[in-house]
């Protein structure tokens, strides 16, 4: 099938979010020190495979890796992953955000798009 | 037992691929939850028991008295707050993990879905209901925090089983790092149904329900000890049974999927030799519960037996362990969970029909990990297992024959 559709999953869970520190912001830093602390192990293991793989196939080239400094090509590659990086790990920023960004023009929204969501069951 | 499997067809069980650094960010939220729910949990019983407790104590002339006495002096223990805070982010970040690339695959999932339906291979099948109305504790809050819930469809025209694979591939990231699954069954169905082959060898169910069965994961095992079994499964969310329909077809199950609530099926009287369901009461209202157990009686066969897993009732467990899955109800979107645990089980069964002398509660090991011998032993009944749930190494079930 060719069928393209463009879904969208959402990030945000119905509910309010849970509070734990009484003071204002905690919850907020603790849910970033998670993600990055993610990112951080995600990253070693990547770093981990590519020593796996250069080393099964006899090339450990460590002083090559230590000298390296990317060109212009390489670096717009590399900035766009930091950049999805950063977004990763500010997430909840931008979860609230975009909750209060959804509060208004929700119900105008929800009422164009009213017949299309109909459900209907195949 | 292998039946003849499709190879044609795509199973969307397996189809979603996840990049190198998906799959890590999975590995990691996988040994995440590990850590929290049994190193760090322990750290926090310990730090109860060996400040909390004695500081109350101390100050009271007694010990908390209750969960929630527990409760009101924890809350703002800094070990409580950091573990509140990593459970609950472990939690997010389990779907979060699985989000892009089911996101990336979501067209796939429909077509896939589409094509088993279709081909039919293992003569299931899927009644959808689209009228049928979601009740209101599933629909008001995004149960364990999954975003979108059991329900929602993002392509309502087509075969939408794209929240049940956030289901099935977010469930696996939170098993990933406990022994309950084997070949992605889940431990549940696998463990009820070898208990009940070793402790009632004559008792051959030929009609089987599992309610509430979402994608099926604990359904299917069903089929894996009775092979011969008319199997059914209900829910009330359209994607979630489209996916486990669209797996069962690709795997060669014979499964009868359909879109109902448990709380007035359609279902004749005397129908089933056994009803079964897993982690399903807990979200439901009490009302509601009161209402399925009733209509279990209903549909049930004199001689069949009806048991459901779910936590064990809060009079069974000590306080502090009350206390411990207490923290579902309130952070987890599970608002109901307390008010089922505290439940008198045994006097709620009668009410909804069931004989006094007739009830059953087991606490069934988890089979994939125990030993088959000690397996056994507690399915014959020559020893019991008094271990906590909180491991997953024993399944407490309750429920009744009629
Ligand atoms: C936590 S899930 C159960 C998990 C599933 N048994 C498994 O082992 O994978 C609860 C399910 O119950 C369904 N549900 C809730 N209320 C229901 C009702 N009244 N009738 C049927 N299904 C219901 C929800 O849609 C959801 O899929």
């Amino acid at each position: 099938m060719s069928e393209r559709r463009d879904v969208k999953l959402p990030i945000h869970s119905k509910g309010k979010r849970a509070s734990f520190y009484r003071s204002e912001g905690t919850d907020q830093l603790f849910s970033i020190v998670m993600m990055l602390t993610q990112e951080l192990s995600v990253a070693y293991d990547r770093i981990e495979t590519l020593e796996r793989v250069l080393d099964k196939k006899g090339i450990l080239a460590r002083r090559e890796v230590e000298s390296h400094r990317p060109g212009p090509e390489e670096e717009t590659e590399r900035t766009a992953r930091r950049d999805a990086f950063i977004g990763r790990v500010f997430q909840i920023i931008h979860e609230e955000a975009e909750s209060y960004a959804a509060e208004q023009p929700k119900e105008a929204s929800r009422k164009a798009k009213g017949a299309k969501r109909e459900k209907v069951s195949p | 037992m292998d039946r003849e499997v499709d190879s044609n067809i795509q199973n969307v069980a397996t189809l979603v691929e996840s990049t190198h650094d998906e799959y890590n960010r999975q590995r990691f939220v996988s040994v995440l939850r590990k850590k929290v729910l049994v190193d760090f949990a322990k750290d926090m019983k310990d730090t109860y028991v060996h400040k909390v407790e004695p500081a109350v104590t101390a100050k009271e002339g007694r010990k908390p008295k209750d969960a929630r006495e527990i409760r009101k002096h924890m809350l703002h223990e800094p070990v409580y707050e950091a573990w509140s805070s990593l459970r609950y982010n472990a939690q997010l970040m389990t779907w979060w993990s699985v989000r892009e690339p089911i996101e990336r695959k979501a067209d796939a999932l429909i077509a896939a879905g589409a094509a088993a339906h279709a081909a039919n291979p293992a003569g299931g099948s899927l009644a959808l209901n689209p009228d049928l109305p979601i009740p209101d504790y599933v629909s008001t809050l995004d149960v364990h925090l999954m975003p979108g819930c059991f329900q929602t469809e993002f392509a309502p025209e087509a075969y939408d089983d794209i929240q049940g694979a956030m289901y099935h591939y977010g469930t696996q990231v939170f098993s990933g790092g406990l022994p309950h699954r084997i070949k992605g069954r889940g431990g549940v169905g696998t463990s009820i149904s070898n208990f009940l082959k070793l402790r009632y060898p004559e008792f051959k169910p030929q009609r089987i329900l599992d309610m509430g069965c979402t994608a099926g994961a604990n359904t299917f095992p069903y089929l894996d000890v009775y092979p011969d079994a008319e199997l059914h499964g209900i829910d009330v969310a359209a994607p979630v049974l489209r996916f486990g329909h669209a797996r069962a077809e690709a795997e060669g199950a014979r499964i009868h999927f359909s879109q109902q609530n448990a709380e007035t099926t359609n279902f004749p009287d005397n129908h089933f030799d056994l009803i079964s369901s897993s982690f399903f009461f807990h979200e439901l209202s009490v009302k509601a519960t009161k209402a399925v157990w009733k209509e279990c009686h209903r549909i049930l066969k004199p001689g069949g037996l009806m048991l459901h897993m779910e936590l064990p009732p809060s009079n069974m467990t000590d306080d502090y362990y009350n206390f411990y899955l207490d923290w579902d109800a309130f952070y987890n979107n599970e608002p109901h969970y307390a008010a089922f645990r505290n439940l008198d089980f045994a006097k709620t069964l009668e009410e909804s029909g069931f004989k006094k002398d007739k009830l059953e509660m087991f606490r069934i090991p988890n089979f994939a990990s125990t030993d088959p011998k000690e397996f056994a032993a507690v399915a014959k009944g020559e020893e019991t297992l008094r271990r906590d749930h909180g491991g997953g190494a024993v399944w407490f079930t309750f429920g009744g024959w009629k």
